[in-house]
């Protein structure tokens, strides 16, 4: 059958999930449950790369009624996000299987951790505004457990709160799709949208105001200013591994549905030039600024890193709103950069914390010389982030500004490289300090940091770490190949 | 037949407290087999669709049956609930000492229940529909509490307002010469006239306190002092279905669209079914105890129902029709998950609910299930009749279907959190063991709620073929 690998990518992973949760034995022994694991990740890797060198394909799955069908789609779009979600969601659970040893009910971890894989795939394979709807849904409710996990009063406390932030701005999708349906030439995702314009059944302000929210709500997902309160909340509690995906992977699929809304079903031509727009790229704009200067002003490393995720995650967001070629492909280059750089970055607040139980930033004076290497790929991606070359955080940023100082768009033109630019160094301001701290402080508890002995990270945990930092090194001095493949989106796209 | 299948269920129901049963096997054996019999005639009643049936009374008044596709679509809803419902009321009950006469009722209603949905005219829906009332009053007031009395006695005074209502609204609807023959499309289109639109006005006011409209909502939260069986089924059922589809025969097969749409009698009832659904998911998430929040609840998605059923299109009836099944369906679930963390747990307020989910997995399950069916995740059945009813405003087109499209979604938000925060903090909080009852598996309670769970799932994907069915009806070719 031609779709049969889109549902064996969506269901590879939902099985497995349910098997951790129903199979004693795969249970009694952490060896066998982490080699199953891993094993299901390989393969929906394996699954989703097939996929990606595969023709582009339409599979319908059912209809909830004859206009409203459940349909899956796989082309360039849905393969650029599946492969960031597969392989960043394999890195994460390859560090799990050591981090998760000091946390307890591993087994729902895992279960949950494969379910939400499956959502997640599901949703970067969706055909029709219902079935994103469905699977960003889905997604919410199945990765609330992994906020939940540690049970503390704190964490449910975090977990309701991601989990109603995220249905509202689901909900607030769910008005622009009621109300775009009508006015769609067909329910299906098609390149450039598929408007009606010749006849709306609303007004076109309204129908402005009605794709204004729409857009604000799934941005939601992503941490746009002003739905970004549960973000920092959330984020930080669930263990490490499962920071690393919530803050890297699954904040883009805020960014997926956002895309898909504008390119495969309003068009970008609708939106450009409109107060839409210039709304739109100023609530971005405002989040790269203040997620950084809320980053600076927090203690706790991973919040820290998840108030830099608001900021980064709209600097896509504002690549993507300027409806530019340039910016386009700096914004999907951004979203690559981004989830390598922030996923290495919780892992490796992760290996702190598991070796020495440290989680704030001004502790960790001295732990450059405990834990030599994880800092090293720590200072390795935050100068990613920060955007120094050759890592791959510059590539995208300089995408981003050059396209928008060569766009005719007033203000936002010079205002979006101005912004980027002060939010850079905001970023060297709030990971940096602490990273040269951690080589260079005098005194720890009144001994000299050189008397203090070293505690390495093990290798099973150094290992994904080191992947991401290198494919950051790589693909930041080699960018071509990735650079082709977006530009030739966007030729597609525009 | 039809005559036969609307009385059995009162017949079953008397001889009940008159047989002497040797043991509790061979009582429960009964009830629930004369309440499958019921349904099962009743069933086969409806959809047979006999020829209609008509008594004749005084002043060219008559009461006439018939069975159409809306009548089966509510009827069949009823067929399937009630023996789900005594199933679980069954195990619920055992410890009560006035259980026969309570079963005796409970079945008994089944009755007029049915010959609701197959009233032909104004009159002889108007008839079951306080007969249904009236009757649940025994029922409400079963325990002996004082707060039961006190609510039942509130249920009676609301229900007498809607009597006078409904009453006034019939005298005034024959004086302006219409029969209430009830005729798809209604055909009172031009000759309805400012009097009439009065009548249509009192007549849908006395529905809307039947179903708990605001504001006069105030009977429903208060009346689920009483048993569960009672409330998840009887009044959060039968009680608001009755009143809704009061109000779909009156609009679409008594009066007709044409003479009211665009109306101030369209516009006034529509401005209270916004009202309803945000008032009542804002009361449903403020109310800490489990049963009344489940009620404003209630109130809240009849307000959806009565929402599209006064968009006055064919479009609003299949979203109506649509979601008041559904919802019957969904809510019943979750009383009868919430009743059975109360009998087995003790707790009545959310927040003790704390915790208490790993000893009761079945129940656990039913209620997130139906959780998610009520905040309308697709493929599940409240997803579909939502998105109907949205389609439905948004080809309306008009300011107040506007509203109402933003109520339903904030609303939708709404029943995420008074709903999903309880399930969320019932399983994922930690509570010692010892402050938990041991695990009990097995029950007709438990089995009552494998089946609506599994109902609710199973429909899932059936979606199609439901909403086709129903937009026939909707369009009159049912």
């Amino acid at each position: 059958m031609e779709g049969l690998l889109l549902i064996i990518a969506i269901v590879l992973p939902i099985v497995g999930g349910i098997l951790v949760f129903l199979v004693p034995w795969l249970n009694e022994n952490r060896k066998d449950r982490s080699a199953f694991v891993f094993a299901v990740m390989m393969l929906e890797c394996i699954v989703v790369s097939l996929i990606t060198l595969d023709s582009p394909r339409r599979l319908v799955l059912f209809e909830i009624t004859s206009h409203l069908p459940i349909a899956l789609l796989s082309d360039s779009t849905s393969s650029v996000f599946s492969l960031i979600v597969a392989l960043m969601w394999t890195v994460s659970g390859f560090f799990s299987f050591r981090y998760m040893q000091h946390e307890q009910n591993e087994r729902s971890y895992y279960g949950f951790y494969l379910l939400t894989l499956g959502s997640l795939m599901a949703l970067t394979l969706s055909g029709t505004m219902v079935t994103m709807y469905l699977f960003f849904e889905m997604m919410t409710f199945i990765s609330v457990p992994l906020v939940l996990h540690t049970r503390t009063k704190e964490a449910v406390a975090a977990g309701i709160k991601y989990l109603i932030y995220s249905v509202a701005g689901a909900t607030m999708g769910l008005l622009g799709i009621f109300v775009l349906t009508p006015n769609l030439t067909t329910p299906y995702f098609v390149m450039g949208g598929s408007l009606n314009l010749q006849a709306l059944t609303i007004s076109q302000e309204a129908l402005l105001v009605v794709i204004f929210i729409t857009l604000l709500g799934f941005a939601t997902k992503a941490g746009m200013f002003p739905m970004h309160g549960w973000l920092p909340t959330a984020h930080p509690v669930a263990p490490a591994p499962a920071s690393a995906v919530l803050s890297g992977v699954i904040t883009k699929a805020g960014v997926f549905c956002i895309f898909q809304m504008i390119f495969y079903v309003i068009g970008p031509d609708f939106i450009r030039g409109t107060w839409v727009q210039t709304a739109l790229l100023i609530c971005a704009t405002i989040t790269v600024f203040m997620g950084s200067m809320l980053a600076i002003d927090e203690k706790m490393l991973k919040k820290r890193l998840a108030y830099s995720s608001i900021s980064q995650v709209s600097y896509v967001l504002c690549g993507l709103f300027m409806l530019d070629k340039t910016t386009f492909g700096g914004a999907l280059l951004q979203l690559v950069f981004h989830a390598l750089a922030k996923n290495a970055l919780f892992l490796c607040a992760g290996a702190i914390i598991y070796k020495t139980g440290l989680q704030r930033v001004d502790e960790m004076q001295g732990l450059g010389r405990r834990m030599p290497v994880t800092m090293g790929l720590f200072i390795l991606c935050a100068l990613s982030l920060v955007g120094i070359p050759p890592l791959g955080g510059f590539i995208s940023k300089w995408y981003i500004a050059e396209g928008a100082l060569g766009s005719s768009m007033p203000v936002f033109s010079w205002l979006v490289p101005v912004v980027l630019l002060i939010s850079a160094l905001l970023t060297a301001g709030y990971l940096l300090p602490p990273s040269i701290m951690a080589f260079f402080g005098g005194m720890v508890d009144g001994e000299a940091v050189s008397t203090l002995s070293r505690a390495e990270s093990s290798t099973v945990m150094l290992v994904p770490i080191a992947l991401l930092a290198l494919a950051l090194l790589v693909l930041g001095s080699m960018p071509a190949a990735l650079i082709d493949a977006f530009s030739g989106m966007a030729n597609l796209l525009f | 037949m039809i005559i036969v299948a609307l009385l059995l269920p009162m017949v079953l129901g008397a001889l009940l407290p008159a047989i002497n049963f040797k043991n509790r096997r061979s009582h429960g054996f009964y009830i629930e087999g004369a309440v499958l019999i019921c349904a099962a005639l009743g069933a086969w009643a409806l959809l047979k669709a006999p020829a209609p049936a008509t008594l004749s009374l005084l002043g060219g008044q008559s009461l006439a049956l018939l069975s159409d596709g809306a009548a089966r679509i509510l009827g069949l809803t009823f067929c399937v609930l009630w023996p789900l419902a005594t199933l679980f009321a069954l195990e619920y009950m055992v410890h009560d000492l006035r259980q026969d006469v309570f079963f005796a009722r409970y079945i008994a209603l089944l009755g007029p229940a049915l010959a609701l949905c197959v009233s032909a005219n104004l009159l002889t829906l108007l008839i079951m529909y306080h007969l249904i009332h009236f009757g649940s009053l025994p029922l409400s007031s079963h325990s002996s509490g004082e707060r039961a009395q006190i609510a039942a006695r509130r249920q009676l005074y609301y229900q007498l307002v809607s009597l006078v209502l409904t009453v006034a609204g019939y005298v005034l609807l024959l004086s302006a010469g219409a029969r209430g023959r009830f005729v798809y499309g209604g055909g009172l289109d031009t000759a309805v006239n400012e009097r009439l639109r009065i009548a249509f006005v009192l007549l849908a006011l006395g529905f809307g306190i039947g179903a708990a409209q605001f504001p006069f909502h105030s009977w429903l939260p208060q009346v689920t002092t009483g048993p569960t069986a009672t409330t998840a089924l009887i009044h959060d059922v039968l009680l608001v279905s009755s009143g809704a589809y009061g109000l779909a025969r009156l609009v679409y097969w008594c009066f007709g669209t044409g003479g009211l749409t665009g109306t101030w009698a369209q516009w006034g009832p529509l401005a209270l079914a916004c009202l309803t659904i945000v008032y009542g998911s804002i009361m449903a998430f403020r109310v800490d105890e489990l049963k009344p929040r489940l009620a404003y609840s209630t109130a809240s998605n009849m307000g959806y129902v009565f929402f599209g059923l006064l968009l006055m299109t064919p479009q609003g009836l299949t979203g109506g029709l649509l979601h008041l099944i559904f919802h019957a369906l969904a809510k019943m679930t979750l009383f009868l998950a919430a009743g059975t963390f109360i009998l087995r747990t003790g707790v009545h307020t959310v927040q003790d609910m704390r915790g208490t989910a790993s000893r009761l997995p079945v129940t656990t399950t039913a209620f997130t299930v139906s959780s998610f069916s009520m905040i309308g995740l697709p493929p599940l059945l409240g997803f579909l009749s939502k998105w109907t009813l949205a389609q439905a405003a948004g080809a309306q087109n008009s300011v107040l279907a506007w509203v109402g499209m933003g109520a339903l979604l904030i609303s939708a938000v709404l029943t995420c959190m008074y709903l999903l925060i309880p399930a969320v903090e019932a399983i994922w909080i930690s509570r010692s063991a010892d402050a938990l009852p041991s695990r009990a598996v097995g029950g007709p309670i438990d089995i009552s709620l494998m089946l609506l769970t599994l109902m609710i799932l199973g429909l899932a994907f059936v979606n199609s073929p439901l909403f086709d069915a129903v937009s026939r009806v909707a369009l009159g070719q049912g």
